[in-house]
C-alpha cells in the first residue's frame, strides 16, 4: 500500500507542470546565470575610453607620458582591443561632457607647467629638493560612482606608478627590485566557479522541495481532509506522511541528476560532490529541507498560508546562506542571520568538502547546526502537527 | 466612465480582501531592499575605493628582513591607509586570512634576498569577489615600498579628482536601493495583467462579463489603473523604508520620476500581455514571466556590474528592459547621469511597445472569450 501512495504522489506530482519547472528546471537556469556571470567577471574583455588633454608644449615629460599613453592604446594583436583607447577632444569642457555622458571613463590632463616642473625635477632635484607644488602632475579625473570609471582611475594611477619607477632607474637611482607572487588559502583545489554554484544551487532545489512541495502538500493534504478519510480506511495516515517523504525524496534526486549531468555535460563540473563527506552534507541538506517542510505543514492552517511562510523563510534563508555569493564579509546588521541559517553551514560545508574553499567557521558546527535545527524542527511539527483542521473537518 | 469607476472599485476591493496576495504584494519588494540594501549596501561607494576605510591585512617578515625595511613597511601602509598586523609565522598569517581574524582582508609575507623583495600575496578563497581588488591594493603597495626603501621620491605626482554629475552626492546603498525600486516596479508590472486576465479568464469571469454591457477596453483600462495603483503603494512603501532603515532620501525629480513609473509599468504589462498571448495557460505564462524577470534581474546591473562582464554579455543585457527601467529610475531619483535624450527615447519605445502590446492582448483575449 504505502508503495502504491507513493507512486501515485510521485506520478501525480510530475504531472504538475509547476513541479516540474521549478523544482526541476528552475535551479538549471538560476545555475546558468550565475555561471555566466561570475565566471565572466574577470574584466579581461576591458577597455577603457580615455580623453587626454595635453595644456603643455613640447617637452620631454610629456613626450614619455604620449609614449606610455601609445603603448596602451596599442592592441596585443589587431582583433583585441587595446586596454585604453584614446578619444580625442578638442578641450576640457568636451571632455567633461564626454564623461558625464559615459562616452569615455577617464580624463588625464597634462598641465601647462608639466615639461617645466618635469626639467626642473630630471636636472635640477639632487641640487635642491623640489617642494611637492612644484612636481609635475598629471590630473587624473573619473566617476567613483561608475564602476568602469573607478577602475580606469585606478589602473592608470598604477600605469604611472610605474612610469615613476622607470623614470628612477633612468636616473640611476637604485631602485630595489621585488618579485610578487600570490596564493589562495582556504582552499584545496583549483577553484571552479562551475563546482561552487553546483554545490549552492543544489542546496536551492532540495530547499525548494521541501518548503514548496512538502510543505505546502501536507497542508493541503489537512486543509482538504485527506488526512482524515485515510483514517476512515485501512490505511494508517503515518503511511500518507511516509509516501510524501519519500517522494519528495525522489524529486531531490531527480533535481540533482538532472542539475549534475547539465552542469557536467556544459559547465565540465569535476566529481567531488561525490566525496563521502560531500554525500553526508547532500543528505543532511535533504533531511532538514523535509524538516521545514513538516515544520511548515505543521504550523500552517492553509497552502496559501505554507506558501506565504514558505517564500518568508526561505528567500533570506537562501540569499543570506551563502548559495549565491559569499557572506561572511557582509555588514554586521545581517551577520547573525547569517550565523543562525543552516543553509550557511550545509553550503560552506559542502564547498569544504569539494574541497573548493574551507569554512571560515568550526568544523563540528557544520554538522552540528544543520542536525540541531533539524531536530528541533520536527520536535515542533510533531508537538504541534494536527491531522484535521480541514475545509470538511 | 461610472461603469469604468465600478469596474475598478471591484478590482480594488478583490486586491484587499485576497490578503495573501496584498501581502505578497508588499513584503516581497521589501524583502528584496532589506536583503540587498544590507548585503550590498555602504556608507559611500567611495570609501573603498579611495581607502577611506583603513583595510587591515597581515604580514609575516622573514628572520633576515632588518629594522628598516620593517620601518618602511609601515610607513608604506600608513601612507596608503592600510594597518599591518605583524605575525611570527606563515601559518599564523594563513589562518588569520582564511578565518578573517582582527577583521583582515589580506596578507603578505617578504623576503629580504640580497636586494630582491620575495612578495607573496594571500587570499582568502571565500573573497573571490574581492579578489581583483586586493591584487591591485598589493601591487601599489610593493610599487610604493620599493619607492620608499630607495628613498624616492615621485617625478611625476597624480592628482586625481572625483567627479559627480547627480545635484546630491550618491550613496552605494542610494544607488542599489534605486535598483531595487526598478525591479519591484519591472516584477509588479509584467506579472499584473497575467494575473488579472489569465486567471479571470480561467475562471470564465471574462466570458461572463462579455454579456454585461461593459466594453473590453473599460476592463482593461479599470484592470491597469488598479494595478498602477497598488504599485505606487508599494513603491512608496519601499521609499519610506529605505529612509527609515538606510537613510537613503531620493533626490526625485517627480516629473521624470512620474514618466518613468507609468512607460515602465505600460511596458511590463505589455510583456506581461504577450506572454499571455504566447502560452495561453495563466500558469505556464507566469512560469515564463517569472523566468524572464529573473533573468532581468540578474543581468539588469541591478546587483552585478555589467561593465566587468565581457562583450557579449553586455550585449545581451542591453536587450534586456529592465536595465532600462534601472538606468531611467537611477536618473529620476538622482542616482546617476543620463542625457535627456536618452531618458526621452527610452520611454517613447517603451510607450510605443506598450501602445501596441497591451491592446493586443486585450482585444485577443476578449475575442476569444467570445467565440
Amino acid at each position: 500500500m504505502r508503495n502504491q501512495l507513493f507512486k501515485s504522489l510521485l506520478i501525480s506530482g510530475l504531472r504538475e507542470k509547476e513541479t516540474i519547472f521549478w523544482i526541476l528546471l528552475f535551479p538549471l537556469i538560476i545555475f546558468t546565470i550565475m555561471v555566466l556571470i561570475f565566471s565572466n567577471m574577470t574584466g579581461e574583455d576591458l577597455n577603457f575610453k580615455m580623453a587626454v588633454i595635453d595644456n603643455s608644449a613640447d617637452g620631454m615629460g610629456s613626450t614619455i607620458i604620449h609614449q606610455v599613453f601609445e603603448g596602451i592604446s596599442t592592441p596585443e594583436s589587431p582583433e583585441d582591443d587595446p586596454l585604453y583607447s584614446i578619444i580625442d577632444v578638442k578641450n576640457k569642457e568636451q571632455a567633461l561632457t564626454l564623461l558625464k555622458e559615459r562616452h569615455i571613463d577617464v580624463i588625464v590632463e597634462i598641465p601647462e607647467n608639466f615639461n617645466q616642473n618635469f626639467n626642473q625635477v630630471v636636472f635640477f632635484s639632487k641640487i635642491s629638493s623640489v617642494s611637492s607644488e612644484n612636481k609635475p602632475t598629471i590630473i587624473v579625473e573619473s566617476v567613483p560612482m561608475r564602476n568602469l570609471s573607478k577602475l580606469a582611475s585606478d589602473v592608470m594611477k598604477q600605469i604611472l606608478a610605474e612610469v615613476n619607477l622607470e623614470a628612477a632607474k633612468r636616473m640611476n637611482i637604485s631602485i630595489p627590485e621585488a618579485m610578487i607572487s600570490t596564493e589562495t588559502v582556504g582552499q584545496t583545489q583549483d577553484f571552479n566557479y562551475a563546482d561552487y554554484f553546483l554545490a549552492g544551487i543544489l542546496i536551492m532545489g532540495f530547499f525548494s522541495t521541501g518548503f514548496f512541495n512538502m510543505g505546502i502538500n501536507m497542508t493541503y493534504f489537512r486543509r482538504k481532509g485527506i488526512f482524515k478519510r485515510f483514517a476512515c480506511t485501512p490505511i494508517n495516515n503515518s503511511t500518507l506522511i511516509y509516501a510524501t517523504i519519500l517522494s519528495n525524496l525522489v524529486f531531490m534526486v531527480m533535481s540533482f541528476v538532472i542539475l549534475l549531468i547539465y552542469a557536467k555535460l556544459f559547465y565540465h563540473v569535476t566529481w567531488a560532490i561525490f566525496y563521502p563527506e560531500s554525500i553526508l552534507f547532500i543528505l543532511l541538506s535533504a533531511l532538514l529541507s523535509l524538516s521545514f517542510g513538516i515544520f511548515l505543514g505543521s504550523v500552517s492552517k492553509t497552502p496559501n498560508g505554507a506558501s506565504g511562510l514558505a517564500n518568508i523563510l526561505f528567500f533570506p534563508m537562501q540569499f543570506l546562506g551563502g548559495l549565491y555569493f559569499p557572506v561572511f564579509d557582509l555588514s554586521p546588521a545581517v551577520r547573525w542571520f547569517v550565523y543562525i541559517n543552516p543553509i550557511t553551514y550545509l553550503a560552506a560545508g559542502m564547498r569544504q568538502s569539494m574541497g573548493l574553499m574551507d569554512a571560515p567557521l568550526p568544523y563540528f558546527t557544520l554538522f552540528l547546526i544543520p542536525i540541531l535545527w533539524t531536530v528541533v524542527l520536527l520536535l515542533i511539527s510533531v508537538k504541534i502537527f494536527k491531522w484535521d483542521g480541514g475545509e470538511i473537518a | 466612465m461610472k461603469i469604468m469607476l465600478g469596474i475598478l472599485k471591484a478590482f480594488l476591493k478583490s486586491r484587499i480582501r485576497d490578503k495573501g496576495a496584498l501581502f505578497w504584494t508588499l513584503a516581497f519588494p521589501l524583502m528584496f531592499l532589506v536583503i540587498f540594501g544590507l548585503a550590498f549596501g555602504g556608507d559611500s561607494s567611495s570609501s573603498v575605493a579611495t581607502g577611506a576605510e583603513e583595510i587591515r591585512y597581515v604580514i609575516y617578515l622573514s628572520e633576515e628582513v632588518d629594522e628598516e625595511t620593517e620601518s618602511n613597511i609601515i610607513k608604506t601602509s600608513e601612507m596608503m591607509d592600510l594597518k599591518p598586523l605583524l605575525v611570527y609565522s606563515l601559518s599564523d598569517l594563513k589562518e588569520s586570512v582564511e578565518k578573517g581574524y582582527d577583521g583582515v582582508e589580506f596578507g603578505i609575507s617578504l623576503k629580504d634576498k640580497e636586494g630582491l623583495y620575495e612578495v607573496k600575496a594571500y587570499f582568502n578563497a571565500g573573497a573571490m569577489n574581492k579578489m581583483q581588488f586586493y591584487q591591485s591594493i598589493v601591487k601599489n603597495f610593493v610599487t610604493e615600498f620599493r619607492k620608499t626603501t630607495a628613498g624616492f621620491e615621485n617625478i611625476i605626482a597624480v592628482e586625481t579628482v572625483e567627479r559627480e554629475f547627480t545635484e546630491e552626492p550618491v550613496t552605494n546603498t542610494g544607488y542599489i536601493l534605486s535598483g531595487v525600486i526598478a525591479v519591484s516596479i519591472s516584477l509588479s508590472g509584467i506579472t499584473a495583467l497575467i494575473i488579472s486576465f489569465g486567471y479571470y479568464r480561467k475562471q470564465d469571469i471574462i466570458k461572463r462579463l462579455i454579456a454585461t454591457p461593459l466594453k473590453g477596453s473599460q476592463f482593461l483600462a479599470a484592470d491597469i489603473i488598479n494595478n498602477l495603483l497598488v504599485s505606487i503603494v508599494t513603491i512608496l512603501i519601499i521609499m519610506f523604508f529605505a529612509r527609515l532603515l538606510f537613510q537613503v532620501s531620493f533626490n526625485m525629480n517627480l516629473l521624470y520620476f512620474a514618466i518613468t513609473y507609468f512607460s515602465s509599468m505600460f511596458l511590463m504589462m505589455g510583456l506581461g500581455g504577450l506572454f499571455l498571448l504566447l502560452f495561453r495557460e495563466p500558469n505556464a505564462a507566469m512560469n515564463a514571466a517569472n523566468v524572464f524577470s529573473t533573468i532581468m534581474m540578474f543581468f539588469a546591473g541591478v546587483f552585478f556590474p555589467l561593465e566587468l562582464m565581457p562583450k557579449w554579455l553586455q550585449r545581451f543585457s542591453s536587450v534586456l528592459p529592465m536595465t532600462y527601467v534601472a538606468e531611467n529610475i537611477r536618473f529620476s531619483l538622482g542616482q546617476d547621469y543620463m542625457q535627456l535624450s536618452r531618458f526621452w527615447t527610452i520611454n517613447a519605445v517603451f510607450i510605443l511597445i506598450a501602445a501596441i502590446a497591451i491592446p493586443l492582448m486585450g482585444r485577443t483575449i476578449f475575442k476569444l472569450e467570445q467565440i
